[in-house]
């Protein structure tokens, strides 16, 4: 049941970054993905696990906004 | 990054798989063929590992912290022995929408096996298990669990590790059974 969550990249630095995610911040590990600044990511615990388009990130926020979820969708 | 025991990858990880399959990531008939080969000990094909997005990128990950160039057993059994319990506990405190005791993986100790029926003795207490990933389990053999599955036999220091490990979940547990 290892879910995850979906966020966006406020800051990198380095081989870290921080994510925003829909009630928290955290700071995550990004070694596996190339990313930048205002990306979207899902997580998991403190590791960034696969950059999504923006546009399919924002789409997956909304049905889950509407839906109250918060979590992720593969294990 | 390759996984040296393949085999070993699919025994932890197929037990969650059930959740795959209901979020449509996996379909059922993929799932069965891949328990089917595990439960005959042959590998699923090529390229199955990547239906398991978050356990991969663990495993990457910690594979390149220790410098290795492939994912080793002892990557694996860092993972779903030490590192796992994380995911589910973060899932589970922003939804509390399942069990997570039975998400968790657990050390235990094999209390009888009766075909593919085998009650082990958990931090949880003695709990029935599907045996079918493992062959020759008896009485008396320490295992990993996972989600209603035995995976393997495992080292009595591992097992002890583990089951000190879940003692946060557990304040009222028995005393280590391994030590």
């Amino acid at each position: 049941m290892c879910l995850t969550s979906l966020g966006k990249i406020l800051k990198v630095e380095g081989n870290t970054a921080v994510v925003q995610l829909r009630k928290s911040q955290r700071e995550v590990r990004i070694d596996l993905l190339k990313v930048k600044e205002g990306d979207y990511v899902y997580v998991s615990g403190n590791l960034g696990i696969e950059k999504i388009e923006a546009e399919e990130a924002e789409e997956i926020l909304k049905t889950r906004e509407e839906a109250g979820d918060i979590g992720g969708d593969f294990e | 990054m390759e996984i040296s025991n393949r085999l070993l990858f699919f025994k932890y990880a197929l037990p969650c798989s059930k959740t795959l399959e209901e979020r449509g990531s996996l379909s059922r008939e993929k799932r069965l063929e891949m328990l089917e080969l595990v439960k005959s000990g042959k590998e699923p094909q090529a390229g199955s590992e990547n239906y398991f997005k978050v356990a991969m990128a663990h495993l990457d990950f910690i594979a390149m912290q220790k410098k290795l160039n492939r994912i080793t057993d002892e990557v694996i059994r860092e993972y779903f022995l030490f590192g796992h319990d994380e995911a589910v506990d973060e899932r589970y405190g922003l939804m509390g929408d399942f069990d997570p005791e039975s998400c968790r993986t657990y050390s235990g100790i094999v209390r009888s096996a009766n075909g593919n029926i085998v009650q082990v003795y958990t931090p949880m207490g003695t709990r029935e298990f599907n045996g079918d990933l493992v062959s020759g389990i008896k009485e008396g053999d320490i295992v990993s669990t996972h989600r209603g599955y035995v995976v393997e036999k495992i080292p009595k220091e591992i097992a002890s590790r583990m089951w000190e490990s879940k003692r946060k979940y557990f304040p009222d547990m028995k005393k280590n059974i391994f030590e």
